[in-house]
């Protein structure tokens, strides 16, 4: 069926399904900003940001390319005030390494994508860090890091399952 | 009719040059926001407000819920130890009593004794009550996000209080909501008093709980336990508020740990202090 064939309302639910990656994204983003007043959290905080842009870039490049990426990160720096630019490079960065080798990992298990995201989200904490550090022109405390990427590692099979579900789901195309 | 297949070759090769140079192009952007940032110029300072500002009734309106929910978690802890809670406060205010009446004497003698000198008085101060809507990114920069801004008053440089000392400066000022630069940010640099000898030093954050002094000015160390607070000078901010405590001592460094507790943050003041007559020929 063409797009010239769907009727407004299948469009407008086409439409819609398309923009669900990158809002559930930024509406995880927001929700991580807000104070949760758990002694010790706020330093070591996962980046969920990271794990949608992981998944997306493997499953749905088409839905979550570089730019989405980038405006993720840079939306993360304004908002946590982190030095601007730092997280918007490790977004983009992570987006760009896994979608040139997304055939290698699509439609792999998850005992594959598992510890490929944990590398790759060592590259990303590590570029944030070396990024702010530069910017902020300090060495930044390690520990901080180091834990927070341990935290972003856990929280990937829960939020990797829930965008999973999503897939094939709530988002996908009705037509070809 | 479909298109040759060289033709859809030659396409994808034109999407996939596009989509490298559009790569290429986000990474440099990346960098050279990374480079403005560096340079603090007022235009990264200015979207970042903007952003901030246009986000802020979100996150206000997310951060209600979320210490209703942190609210009641603590006082479910609470009740549990509320026997014991009860026995200590009751000796706490035992012994605040006697602070009371000690510091009611010494507040009339100070009072007579500025009268006998004509002190100056320091300038009334005026506070604007704000609400934390943002807490993130603890690991790169400690800083918070008020409801508060210029047209509540707030403006840059001021200082941000809650009830046990100082939580840190206004750093950025939107229209109605601000960022505050905690004290234990790595970038933040207070002055401050030292103990009962008011040992002049500056307090350092490292982005970690506890912050450092430095420039020690004054004969010997700082003991364990000494207070510090503000000292007042560049007055940046207004001398006397508690900042923390001194809590290790080493050849190399003197740690404190801040009154103010950086999770527990719900509501702060911002202090707008002037000098008096700055710019009228005062000291």
């Amino acid at each position: 069926m063409s797009l010239a064939r769907l009727s407004l309302g299948q469009r407008t639910s086409q439409f819609l399904r398309r923009q669900v990656p990158v809002a559930l994204a930024v509406l995880l983003l927001v929700l991580a900003q807000v104070p949760t007043q758990v002694p010790g959290l706020v330093e070591v905080a996962p980046m969920l940001g990271l794990i949608c842009v992981y998944y997306w870039a493997i499953y749905r490049p088409d839905l979550f390319g570089a730019a989405s990426a980038f405006a993720l990160g840079l939306l993360d720096d304004i908002l946590s005030g982190a030095p601007l630019g730092s997280g918007a490079l490790a977004l983009l960065l992570a987006h760009g390494v896994i979608s040139r080798q997304r055939t290698l990992f699509h439609a792999k298990p998850f005992a594959v994508t598992w510890p490929v995201f944990a590398v790759v989200a060592a590259g990303a904490y590590l570029v944030r860090w070396l990024g702010a550090g530069l910017v902020r022109g300090a060495v930044l405390p390690a520990e901080p890091v180091v834990v927070g990427w341990l935290m972003t590692v856990a929280a990937y099979p829960l939020l990797g399952w829930l965008l999973a579900s999503l897939n094939g789901t709530v988002v996908k195309d009705d037509i070809d | 009719m479909k298109p040759p297949s060289g033709q859809i070759t030659r396409i994808s090769t034109l999407r996939a040059l596009a989509q490298r140079s559009m790569f290429i192009l986000l990474v440099l952007s990346a960098f050279g926001l990374m480079l403005l940032g560096k340079a603090d110029t007022v235009v990264i300072e200015r979207a970042r407000t903007l952003v901030a500002d246009s986000v802020a009734p979100v996150l206000e309106a997310l951060s209600r819920p979320a210490a209703t929910v942190a609210d009641f978690v603590r006082n479910t802890r609470e009740l549990v130890e509320l026997r014991e809670e009860n026995a200590r406060l009751r000796q706490e205010n035992d012994r605040l009593l006697k602070w009371q009446s000690a510091a009611l004497n010494l507040e009339s003698e100070n009072d007579r004794l500025k009268d006998l000198l004509r002190f100056r008085p320091d300038p009334g101060t005026r506070g604007i009550t704000a609400r934390v809507i943002a807490d993130s990114g603890a690991a790169y920069v400690h800083s918070l996000l008020l409801n508060a801004g210029a047209s509540d008053g707030v403006s840059k440089g001021q200082a941000v209080v809650a009830g046990g000392g100082l939580v840190g400066r206004v750093t950025e000022v939107g229209r109605r909501a601000a960022r505050v630069l905690l004290i234990t940010d790595i970038n933040s640099r207070i002055p401050v008093f030292v103990g009962d000898r008011r040992l002049r030093a500056m307090l350092v954050g490292e982005n970690r709980d506890r912050a450092r002094l430095i420039y020690l000015n004054g004969p010997g160390q700082p003991g364990l336990g000494e207070r510090v607070v503000t000292s007042g000078h560049a007055g940046a901010l207004p001398p006397g508020i508690p900042v923390g405590v001194v809590t290790a001592v080493d050849e190399k460094s003197v740690v404190v740990e801040p009154y103010v507790q950086r999770h527990r943050l719900e509501y702060v003041r911002v202090i707008d202090y002037r000098l008096p007559g700055l710019g009228t020929g005062a000291p």
